[in-house]
């Protein structure tokens, strides 16, 4: 069956655009051949696209165009409010280390020296309650020549807060051992950070144990400016 | 500038625009140069049939390839850097047609009419045949309908017949559907042929022999 004006004319698109069937583009061209109108429709179109995709009449881009970008990006960065370098993650958490480091010395320092104070005989880890609770039991009995059941019964009260006390002084040595640690491992990373070739010291756990406590702090303060960009050179453009 | 690695039409094959933008993201100021020049008349042909105004033209380009050129450390390799281009231009375009509208601004046409006829001086001889003066009012009239396109149905138009886009790529850069894209086509062509059956008419038959000699 022979197509009709209308056929053709929902086939336009179509037809330009090639996305007919060999066939279906026979039986257009068929209908073209006979019918002037349908024919002036499409090349009324495909003359639009040839002038649309020829016809270069559009004024071109000045000459300078290309160097006027290219000057222009480091320009945009300079007019910036307050320049701000973006550094990689691992440079920012060493920038933050450092920082949390400085505060973090004189902290611990303090901490160490008040445990000191309040416990001053905290350090000597060899001698047990008992040890204690027996000595200054004897000399109370010596002194006021105290009976023993009596004795034994103000061990038992003694007994249990010396204990308390000997235990909050091991923590304090712990956490004191720990500090120290800490603080190493800490001067470590950032020795290794600062030198590339070393190791990284991924493996110390202290060190992935404060790394892990100072994750949100590394968060809020990622972008640091603080290395000065480099200098700007004519071959180079920073984007 | 190596032509081995460019299209007839002056464009970047995809390997060496790939290699482009590489070097450039690691500041390489040629590799950006060279992008650039490769697409700047490109864009600045598509912003000004988009804006009609030279000023406005030259702002938006320059505005285009800056941003482009910002956020070039992020740029996805599975797409052409012209889609993406044109994806920055096409949303520049509305913000400034936006502005123009809401500051009274107009389409600056003598600027227009003396650029056309400055830059249509034929150069050779089949250039002479394609500016005779009744080629240049057919030019002129069909110039003049996409002009009156609605802006979706313009750049959809500019896009497919002058970068030679797909209706997918198109769909990328106005941020639309395919299926969209044919719609705006489809009634941009209509559009054309209402505009244009008028007086011109007659003379699309001489028109069709000038565009097949060329």
């Amino acid at each position: 069956m022979a197509l009709t004006c209308r056929n053709v004319q929902h086939l336009h698109d179509a037809y330009l655009d090639s996305d007919l069937s060999a066939s279906m583009i026979a039986e257009v061209d068929a209908h073209l051949l006979q019918c002037p109108e349908c024919q002036r429709q499409i090349d009324m179109v495909r003359v639009c696209g040839n002038v649309i995709s020829r016809d270069q009449s559009e004024p071109r881009a000045a000459d300078d165009f290309a160097a006027r970008v290219l000057s222009a990006l480091p320009r945009q960065r300079a007019a910036a409010p307050a320049p701000v370098v973006l550094l990689t993650r691992r440079q920012s958490r060493r920038v933050v280390l450092e920082r949390v480091a400085a505060g973090f010395i004189p902290a611990m320092a303090a901490m160490i020296g008040l445990s000191l104070l309040v416990f001053p005989a905290a350090t000597d880890h060899s001698t047990s309650p008992d040890r204690q609770v027996g000595r200054v039991l004897g000399e109370s009995a010596t002194r006021t020549a105290v009976s023993p059941t009596l004795a034994l019964g103000v061990q038992d009260i003694v007994s249990p807060t010396l204990s308390s006390i000997d235990n909050a002084s091991r923590a304090v040595g712990d956490l004191q051992d720990f500090a120290g640690l800490t603080l190493r491992d800490a001067r470590e990373q950032l020795a290794a950070s600062a030198n590339p070739p070393a190791a990284p010291a991924e493996d110390a756990f202290s060190g992935a144990f404060l790394m892990q406590m100072l994750h949100p702090l590394l968060g809020v303060v990622s972008p640091v400016p603080t290395e000065p960009a480099p200098a700007q050179t004519d071959d180079v453009v920073r984007f | 500038m190596n032509q081995s690695n460019e299209t007839g039409d002056g464009r970047l094959d995809f390997t060496e625009e790939r290699r482009l933008i590489k070097a450039a993201q690691g500041g390489c100021a040629v590799s950006a140069h060279r992008l650039i020049s490769a697409h700047q008349d490109r864009l600045h042909a598509f912003v000004w049939r988009m804006l009609r105004n030279e000023h406005d033209t030259d702002e938006v380009c320059q505005e285009a390839f800056l941003r482009a050129f910002g956020a070039l450390a992020g740029f996805d390799f599975n797409y052409r850097f012209s889609t993406w281009l044109f994806t920055i231009g096409y949303r520049l375009c509305l913000n400034q047609m936006r502005r123009r509208s809401d500051h009274g601004g107009s389409i600056d046409f003598a600027a227009i009419s003396a650029t056309r006829r400055e830059t249509d001086a034929p150069t050779d001889a089949s250039e002479a045949v394609a500016n005779s003066d009744q080629a240049r009012q057919l030019k002129d009239a069909i110039w003049g309908a996409v002009d009156d396109l609605a802006p979706p149905q313009r750049a959809t138009v500019l896009l497919f017949y002058r970068e030679q886009m797909s209706c997918q790529e198109i769909g990328e850069v106005l941020k639309m559907p395919a299926a969209t894209v044919k719609s705006h086509l489809h009634r941009a062509r209509a559009k054309l042929r209402e505009n244009l059956s008028g007086s011109v008419a007659e003379q699309w038959a001489d028109v069709r022999f000038n565009t097949e000699a060329g």
